[in-house]
Parts: C-alpha cells; structure tokens; sequence
C-alpha cells in the first residue's frame, strides 16, 4: 500500500471523493490539525494541574529524554488515547445526522 | 509473446513433465490435439512448443514434446502478481481464463443445457471444478516433498549466514571494535533464530500447502528481520544523537526564523557556519544510516533526504524493499535446463513468486483492512459520498466540539493554538501525509502501513531527536502490553504517533518566537476573534469555509493599479486572506512579491509591464498550485534577518516591477497607442510614512540580540571564555541562566563557599548569581518592564530589551520629525548658532587643555549620561542626543541661548524632547552654565556655543591655578566647585582633607578630583588589562567604575569622620577595601592603588 492508496481510501471513506481536489485536501488538512489539537487536549485532561504546568515547563525545555520520561508517568496509555482521539475525530467528521 | 501464454505454456510443459498437476497435462493436450483454440495456440505458443504447421497435427508432437526436458521459464512472470494469492489461486485464475476463452470457441450449449442464468456456463462447470480440483489435490500431494526441498535450502542458508556472522564477529572482537561487535550480535541472534525456526516448521496438518508454510516462514523472517534492524537502528542513532542534538538546534531554528534564537545557538566562527552544522547533521544522519544492514530504505534513510519532499513513487519503491529480506533480494536466475532435477526446478519457481505473492496479497488485504476498520470506527458500512456542505458543517462541529473540551480545560489553550500555529505553517503534502497516516496506524492497529513521512517533514515538526524519544517510549507501551517483540504495524505506528507528538511537544516551545515574533500575531488572532485574553476559546486559525473550497479569485485593474497591488489584494481578499492576515509586512512583500513573479512568469518585459484598467487577473491556477502556495507561505515564515532587510531597502523596487494600470483616457492623452509602464513606476515614490519600529523589527531585533550578547560576554566572558553567551553559566541546561525563570535567578542564593569545593557555575555559583542579579536590576530599572511569570532570563531579556529599545529608536524618529517641523533657531534668543571670535586667548597648554576636556567630559557625562551596571549599558554623556545632536545638542548651541531658553515643561503632544527643546536637559545645563560662569568668572559671547565656552572657562581657570602653583588644590577645587550639586564625587575640600588626616596633598588632589575615573588606580593599570577591543573595554571600564566608587566612599568616609562619626566612617572604609577586592577579584588583576586609600585612625 502506498501513500496515493492511503490517501484514497481517507477520502473515500471520509466521503469527500467526489469533492474537488482542493476541497479534498483542505479537509484532510483540516482533519489533521483538529486531531492534533485533540491530543494536545486530551493530553491536558488526562493532567493533574501541577503536571500540566509541568507539561509545559518540560515541553519548553525541549529535552526528549524529559519529554518521553514525562509522558511514560503520566499519560502511560499514549497510544491508546491518541487512537481514541483520531478514531473521534474520524466520526466526527463522517456524522450524516448535520446538516 | 503475452503473459498469459507464458503462464499458459509453463503449466503446460509442467504438466508435460510429469510432475507437474494433471491441470498442466490437461492444458498441454489441448494445446498440442489440435482441437485447442486458435486464440491460444499463438505463433510465439507455436514456436515455444516446436509446432511447424499453421496448424499442428493432432498427436505428432505429443510424445516429443513429453520427451523433452521442461525448458526454463521466467518466473518472475508466472503469476500476475496483481491477483495474488498461492498457486491454488493462480491455478483457479489461469483456469477461469482458459474457460473464459474456450468458452468462445465452443459451440452455444443447447437451450435445454442451459442453467437459470442463461449465461451458458452450466456446461462449463464440471470440467472447471474437476481442473481445480486437480491442481488443488497435486498441490497437496507433493506439498511434503516441496516443503523438504524448501526447507533444506533454508537450513543451508542459515547455517552459511551464522557461520559469515561468526567470523566476521570474531574478527570485530580482535580488533575491538566494540560497535561493530554489538551489531554483530544482533544479527547472529536473529540467523540463529531463524535456524531454529527452519529446524522446527512443519507442514500444517488440516490443509497442507508448502506455498502457505513457506509463507509463514518467510513471513517470520520479514518479522525477525525488522525487529533485528530496529535493534540495530536504535545502537546507530544512540550513536548519532550526540552529533545530531546541536545540529537539530540548527535546523529548527531556520525555521523558527527568529534571530534572538539564532543568535544564541548560532555557531561561532570557531564552531563553523549554519551550513557546517547542517552538513553534519547530514553526515550524522548519513552515519546512522549507513549502519543499517541489508541497504533497505528505511525510515532513518528518508531523514537524509532533508528538506526535500520525496515523491510518492520513491516512498512506495521504499516500502516494497522494506517488505523483503536481505536474502529474498537475491532472486534466483534462471537456470539452464540441463542438470535440473524438477524438484530444484520448482524450488526456484517457488522461491521467485512466493515473495511477489505474498506482497500482494498482504497489501491487498491492508487496504481492505484499512476500509473496513474505517468503516467499523466510523458506524457506516459502506463509504459513502457526502455533500461539501455536510463535511463542512462536521468540521465545524468537530472544533466547537473541541472548544467545549478547552474551556473545562483552559491550560491546554496556549497549547492548543501554537499546535494550530504550527500545523498552517507546514506544507501542504506534510499535512496530508501525517493526518493519512494518524488515521491509517491510529484506527488499523493490525495493519502494515508504509512509512508516510519524509525526513523534512519529521525534522520540521518535531525534530528527529524528539521524535526517536518518544517513539522508543511508544514502543516501551506496545511492548509492555503484548510482551511480545513488535510488529511491524506496531513500529510504524509508534513512528507515526511519535511524529504527531513530537510536532504537539514543539509546539509547546516557549522561545522567543512567541513573546517577540509572535506577540503581533496574537494580537492578530485576538482581533480575528474578538477577544485575545488568556480565556478566550481558539478559532479554527483556517477555518473551512466557502471559500477555502472555490480558490478563484479575479482581480480586476483599476487605476493606478500595478500587477503587485492585484497581487496584494488577492492575498487579502482571496482563499488565503486568513494566513495572509497573520503575516507580517515582510512576510507579506515576499509573498506578494512570489504571486507577482508567478503572475509575470513567461512574459515578456513589454507584456509584464502592460497593464490597462478593467484587465483581468485569474489567480485559480496559483492558488490552486498546493506547492507553489505552500513553498510560498513556508519561505515567508523563513526569512532571514537580511531577506528581511532587503525587503526593506528594495521594497519601492519589488512593488514597481510590474505594469500600473492605466486608463483608456490615460492612454489616449498619451499616444493613442497601447501604453507601456515603464520599469520604475511614473507614479512619485511615496513620502516617508510616519513608520514607527515595532519590538519585532529586525532593526530592534539585531539591537537587541547585539546588546544582549555584548553583555553576556562581559558578565561571563573571559578566563578561558571566549564568548559569553557559550558559557556553562549562560547556556548550560542545567544551571545556566539564559533558561532558568528570572524568578528562580533572584531567590537564588548559592553559597559563597560550597561545602564540596568543587566549583560551581550557573545559578549555583555565587559570583555569576549576583552578577546576573545585578544584571537583571539593572535591565528592570531601566526598562521598567518587570517580568512575567515562569518568563525565562533570555525571553525577558529579549522582550525587555526589544521593547525598551523600540521605544529609544521610536524617540529618536519623533524627534527628527518634530525638528524638521521646528527648526531650532526659532527658540533661540541670539537667533544664531553661528560662533564669533573669543574675547580672551585661550591658554594653549596641552596640559592644561587635556585636564580641562577631562572635566568637562566628566561633567557632561553626570548630566546626560548613563552608568548603567559594571559599565554594562552604560551610555557615555558625550555621546547623547542631549549634547552632541547637530540640532539640538547643547554641544552646538550658543550658552546665552541655552540659560535663557525655557522649553515648555508639559508638552501636550507627549512627544519625548531632548536638548534644547527639552525642559529638564536644558534646565540642568543652564543651571551648570551659571555655575562655571560665577566660579571662573569667565562669560560666554553672544554666539559662543557651550562647547566652546566650557573649553574656553575650564582652561582659563585651570591656567591661572597653574600659575598661582595650586593645581591640585585650587584649580580643582575651582573645577569641582561649579557643579557640586551634579557630580557623582563627593567634594573633599583641602581643609576637609587635612582634617580627616590624609596628609599627602597629592593624594587629597586625586581624591578630590574624582571625575577621571582613575585617581585610585595604579599607575600601570592600563597595561595590566587587556587591550581595549572595538567596543567598550569592559575591564578598563570596571576598573574606572571601581575608582569612582571608591572615591566617593573615600568622600564619605572623610566627612563621616570629620563629623567624629568614627563608627559609620569605618563602615565607610571597610566598603572601600570591599569594593577594591570585588573588582580585582572579578577583574583578574591588582589594579587598585592601595597606597591611595585613607587608613582608619
């Protein structure tokens, strides 16, 4: 599978194929950046208040090594959250029912 | 001849052989009878078979064609590898195909033969089901004996690699090379693995195929394969981290294009340029990548590729040879006929198509995955098509959604925006490249997803080096929950999870980005969205609208109008208003001007310049031009300090390139033929505008960063130092200041003496923690901007000065403006700045003349200078707008105007004054004026300018003390005496010193004179320290400070003990040893005259 194959069944099954190709990469794009923003959310609520200064005290230090260190104590199910926030992300965008 | 007829023969003189299925034997008959169909039997078909005839004889060349020995085939052809699947499939596909094509030939079925369907395939079926049934029984049988033959190479090529392992393992531990000999390692675990593997696969028992057991055992080498190389991967980039951390500094910070950052991290002369460091990052990259076995284009290869994006095609290449092994590289040759038995002629065919069909089929069946687990997460069966309307609205919905979650969570919201911040500032193809892949590894856990992302992509999100930190934490998470090795889906999807993490986490940074280069921007999103206070909720920063989806925009000529301004208003108007919004003026001319140059490409100079009112400008085909867009946009967010300078100086240029629109009137005042814009616009180039710098300014910017970094190299500079700012003091992680908050600087209190002996640096040192202390006083007392919580001491530098400097440079335009408004003259009460001859000869002694400048330089500096902290920002009088302006600088304007003019105290305007129009300087140099004129008795002339009559005075005065014989009383006193109310130095007269028993009058007279700043230095001091630099001699004005200050503690002290306050004056005296010891404890050298302090009595 290849990226073009990837990227056709996002927007297949996203239900923007029949969109112009401008639109279809515009929400691709879109749909990244709310996902990202989820995690970066998600991250946040799964925080304590002195982990979330923390979170940002280590995020601007910069130093990997903190930053995985920081997230293995506190966020220790990563993966798992960020699948749940693309998979939410993902039916937010393909709802039928608004319109 | 086609595929399909060399599938066709291949099976036929396999089943010619004998051992081949009777489906082969079956294809053979037909082929040779006679009876097959013509379709089929080609003339390549006929050639293969030895078939002379147009038409072959039924049965003549049956038995030879049996006779003969199978001849080579290409394998690599046998199967389409699109179908995939095993050989049962092939089998069933070349047999649907053969029927497909008989079917033809052969006379319709009779009605009543005829199934339901009426398609006429009732006929057909038997014979079909019995073929695949034949081969499908064949393969089981003889699945044993290929599955031994198999088997046995596999051994043998185990075996061979373990023992090329060992030896070269044995070689690497003589020679030490310890490296080389982990590698080593690893991979004799995973050949011994899997021999062990080979040694113990067995044909399954319910349905024996050797092509499905071969699988499972090459799949399982693919596995072991990959887990060996990231095994070895992570060994290389443990290795390359050292060098690639720096190096990563680099490269983000050209795209952060800040140059407060730059500046700081910059390489020095010594350490090499930006593009040194990027070739080592290059190198290093190359390194580790080069460390990889097997020469399988992985992830780490693709970081090499840089900034440039790789194409589709390369990454699919890639993930094709990712899929395969070292050995099933080395596909096997055909081989000549002769010498082959059948079973090592199947292991070939076998050993050439199980790969293909393998890939194919996995990939095939990755793609259905991934459909139906979309489908599955989604709750919708089947994909459907949705209006743009309903996509839009969910978009909408999802980021209100979103909203609703940062206000019960307004921490992240800082976050949050600089995520969004980040994510437009990309290019297009890395935004679909990562939100693909998210969704792909995010909702298909079991699937083999190709690596999507590009080096450039990687490195500008997040940095390579964080993102390998927080992929091997991934990985830690996966491995924790299956206990298992990972998989291949499970690796990628770490890297992808990791990517989009990595891009959260460098969102996150702090730098000075945001509180200088950003802080526009925030106020620009505030002013998008009605409010920019901490709590207001973020707006999708490129919200999906209307018009995002139609990227047309026609721009039409109006007068005066020129291709740049269409440009510009395209940009404002059309589908990238939004980001446009947020650019600066910089950002935006590059962006107007690469949309004109678009615009104008492939035109001539005449039709580039023609542009008449009511022409048309289609701007979809460049704003549909992803590439072009992104390149664009990105190259605006990565102007350099000089791309931005340029942009200044040639901007009249740029936006006059192009036609300017005329009107047809125009045109027919003119010729009355088509009319040509010249090359520079006929229109006058436009006034100076009022512009005022802003704290984001590259002109501030460069100030600043100068200023900072002069600074620090005085604060931490020397012993062995050759930059301040590469200090462990200044940028050490750990304890250097320039990333502590400035709050922890001033609590800090380190010992003076740590008990370990060791010595200390950063916040935990003593003297470098009071310097900064004092440092950053200083900065708040003269910026008055205090710093914000958690603010780190190089962003408040940064921000601080930047401000403060901004409003120095935003004062002294004013001023121009203000005096160019009002011309000086018009204040002053001679009317003239003209001079006119002296009454009175001025004493031409060097000497004299020499002491008089040092005065007078001593007390214009008291008046309009600035001492600043250990001589750091400290701003020497003479050089001040209040003296030395052309305009308005006393230094030019006649005395008598200057103690008779009396500038309004209160402007309304609120403009900041200075010199001769600003009532506190003028007042404080009147007031000194009148001093000198009462203590020398000397008068200035009418048009004599203070400069002039201060010469004049002070070396009047100092001649006649010469000649009275009390230079070092008299003449100083007389010196001293005329401002005693500004200078620093406290007056000791000659009683006061003969009382309070300093008895040596030279002494006394250097006390007292304490305006040199060097009357308590040894005489040699000067050589001592180092040579004066460019700039200010940091040392030499230290040592100065020094002098001065203890001349003013020796005043102190002799007029505490005059007043027999013995106990405060020995306060006093105890300073001045303080203070001496300070100094040449920081300085390095014993600069101060000890013999010229007082001693207590």
């Amino acid at each position: 599978m290849n990226n073009q194959e990837l990227n056709d069944v996002l927007i297949k099954e996203l239900g923007i194929g029949g969109l112009p190709k401008e639109a279809q990469e515009e929400i691709v794009s879109k749909f990244g950046e709310i996902i990202l923003k989820s995690i970066t959310v998600a991250i946040f609520e799964k925080l304590s208040d002195e982990a979330r200064a923390e979170f940002e005290r280590v995020g601007a230090e910069g130093d990997p090594a903190l930053i995985q260190k920081f997230m293995e104590e506190h966020v220790p199910d990563l993966s798992e959250l960020m699948a749940k926030e693309v998979k939410g992300v993902l039916q937010s965008f393909t709802k039928t029912d608004k319109i | 001849m086609g595929r399909l007829e060399q599938q066709m023969l291949a099976a036929a003189k396999e089943g010619a052989s004998g051992s081949a299925s009777s489906f082969g034997a079956h294809l053979m008959s037909k082929l040779t009878s006679g009876g097959g169909d013509p379709k089929l039997i080609t003339e390549g078909v006929k050639q293969e078979l030895g078939l002379s005839s147009p038409e072959p004889t039924q049965g003549t060349l049956i038995e030879t064609q049996t006779t003969e020995a199978p001849t080579a085939q290409k394998t690599d052809t046998f199967i389409k590898p699109e179908h995939g699947g095993d050989l049962r499939q092939a089998s069933a596909i070349l047999g649907r195909e053969l029927a497909e094509l008989n079917k033809e030939k052969e006379p319709k079925p009779k009605k009543s033969e005829r199934n339901h369907d009426g398609n006429g395939k009732q006929a057909d079926r038997p014979a079909l089901a019995k073929s695949v049934g034949d081969a499908t029984k064949t393969e089981k049988q003889r699945a044993p004996e290929d599955f031994a033959v198999l088997l046995k190479a596999e051994k043998e090529r185990a075996e061979m690699e373990i023992a090329d392992i060992k030896n070269r393992l044995n070689e690497a531990e003589k020679l030490g090379q310890a490296d080389v000999v982990r590698n080593w390692k690893i991979r004799l675990g995973k050949a011994e693995d899997i021999l062990k593997q080979v040694e113990t696969a067995t044909l399954p028992a319910g349905n024996p195929s050797s092509a499905e057991s071969y699988a499972r055992l090459q799949n399982y080498k693919i596995a072991r394969d990959r887990q060996t190389q990231g095994e070895l991967k992570k060994l290389s980039e443990e290795r390359a981290n050292a060098t690639l951390s720096p190096a990563e500094n680099v490269v983000d910070l050209t795209n952060t294009n800040n140059p407060a950052n730059a500046m700081e991290n910059f390489p020095t002369p010594e350490q090499g340029t930006t593009d040194d460091w990027k070739e080592r990052a290059d190198k290093a990259l190359e390194h580790a990548t080069g460390e990889l076995p097997g020469k399988s284009l992985s992830m780490i290869e693709q970081y090499a590729e840089g900034a440039t994006h790789i194409p589709v095609e390369e990454s699919v290449a890639s993930d094709k040879i990712i899929n395969i092994t070292e050995g099933d590289t080395e596909q096997p040759q055909a081989q000549e006929p002769t010498g082959k038995t059948p079973g090592e002629l199947r292991e070939e065919k076998l050993r050439a198509e199980i790969p293909g069909l393998i890939q194919n089929y996995n990939e095939e069946k990755q793609i259905e995955d991934l459909r139906m687990q979309i489908q599955s997460a989604t709750g919708f069966r089947e994909a459907q098509e949705f209006p743009e309307e309903l996509i839009r609205k969910n978009a909408e919905n999802a980021e209100k959604e979103l909203a609703e979650r940062i206000e019960k969570t307004p921490s992240s919201l800082g976050m949050v925006q600089r995520v969004a911040e980040k994510w437009n500032s990309i290019p297009w193809y890395y935004k679909l490249a990562l939100s693909t892949g998210l969704v792909a590894t995010g909702v298909v856990a079991g699937a083999v997803t190709p690596l999507l992302l590009t080096g450039a992509a990687l490195r500008g999100m997040g940095g390579i080096g964080m993102l390998y930190s927080l992929k091997a934490g991934l990985e830690k998470e996966a491995t924790k929950k299956s206990g298992a090795p990972l998989t291949e889906a499970e690796e990628l999807r770490a890297t992808v999870f990791a990517s989009a993490l990595s891009f959260v986490v460098a969102a996150a940074l702090p730098t000075a980005f945001h509180n200088v280069i950003a802080t526009p921007l925030a106020e620009q999103l505030g002013k998008m969205h009605g409010s920019h206070n901490e709590t207001s909720l973020p707006q999708p920063t490129a919200t999906i609208a209307p018009a995002h989806f139609s990227l047309e925009y026609v721009g039409i000529a109006e007068t005066g109008d020129s291709r740049w301004s269409i440009a510009e208003r395209a940009l404002s108007e059309g589908p990238y208003k939004d980001q446009f919004k947020l650019m600066t003026e910089e950002q935006r001319t590059y962006a107007i001007d690469a949309i004109k140059d678009k615009l104008t490409a492939g035109m001539t100079a005449e039709q580039a310049n023609t542009l008449n009112v009511g022409d048309k400008i289609d701007f979809k085909e460049i704003f549909a031009d992803k590439s072009f867009m992104d390149e664009t946009f990105s190259g605006a967010q990565e102007l350099s300090p000089e791309d931005i300078t340029n942009i200044h100086n040639y901007t009249g240029e740029m936006s006059g390139t192009t036609g300017i629109a005329v009107s047809n009137e125009d045109m027919a005042k003119t010729s009355g033929t088509p009319v040509i814009t010249p090359e520079t616009p006929e229109t006058p180039a436009p006034e100076q505008s009022p512009a005022r710098f802003a704290p984001n300014d590259p002109a501030v910017l460069e100030r600043v960063n100068k200023e900072i970094h002069t600074d620090i190299d005085k604060l931490f500079g020397g012993f062995g130092v050759k930059d301040g700012m590469d200090s462990i003091d200044w940028k050490d992680r750990e304890v250097g200041f320039a990333n502590k908050a400035v709050s922890e600087v001033m609590n800090a209190r380190p010992v003076a003496f740590p008990e370990d002996g060791a010595r200390h640096f950063g916040v935990e040192d003593y003297n470098a923690t009071e310097k900064m202390q004092e440092y950053l006083n200083t900065v708040m007392n003269g910026t008055q901007i205090p710093p914000e919580a958690g603010e780190t001491v190089k962003e408040y530098l940064e921000r601080a000065l930047a401000i403060a400097t901004t409003e120095d440079m935003n004062e002294v335009l004013r001023e121009q403006e203000f005096f160019a408004e009002h011309p000086v003259e018009d204040v002053l009460i001679s009317g003239s700045t003209e001079n006119t001859p002296l009454p009175e000869a001025v004493p031409t002694d060097p000497v004299v003349i020499e002491q008089t400048n040092n005065y007078i330089h001593g007390y214009i500096n008291d008046l309009f200078g600035s001492k600043g902290f250990l001589g750091i920002g400290a701003k020497d009088g003479m050089d001040s707008i209040d003296w030395k302006d052309p305009k308005v600088g006393f230094k030019n304007i006649p005395a008598v105007d200057v103690m008779g003019t009396k500038p309004n105290a209160f402007p309304n305007d609120g403009v900041r004054r200075f010199g001769i129009m600003d009532y506190g300087a003028t007042e404080r140099m009147a007031n000194f004026l009148k001093a000198v004129i009462n203590e020398t008795g000397v008068k200035p002339t009418v048009h004599e300018t203070t400069e002039n009559y201060l010469q004049r005075a002070g070396a009047i005065a100092i001649s006649n003390a010469m000649n009275e014989g009390n230079l070092n009383t008299s003449a100083v006193d007389t010196a001293t005496k005329i401002t005693p109310e500004i200078s620093t130095t406290k007056i000791v007269t000659e009683s006061m010193a003969v009382e309070s028993g300093v008895t040596n009058r030279t002494e006394v007279g250097d006390t007292m004179s304490g305006t040199t700043g060097k009357e308590f230095l040894s005489g040699d001091f000067g050589t001592k320290l180092k040579p004066s630099g460019a700039g200010l001699d940091f040392d030499r004005q230290m040592a100065m400070t020094t002098s001065r200050s203890i001349s003013a503690q020796v005043a102190a002290y002799n007029e505490l003990l005059t007043s027999g306050k013995t106990n405060e004056a020995a306060q006093h005296l105890s300073e001045i040893y303080k203070i001496a010891d300070n100094a040449e404890k920081t300085l390095g050298k014993g600069v101060v005259d000890r013999s010229k302090l007082p001693v207590l009595k």
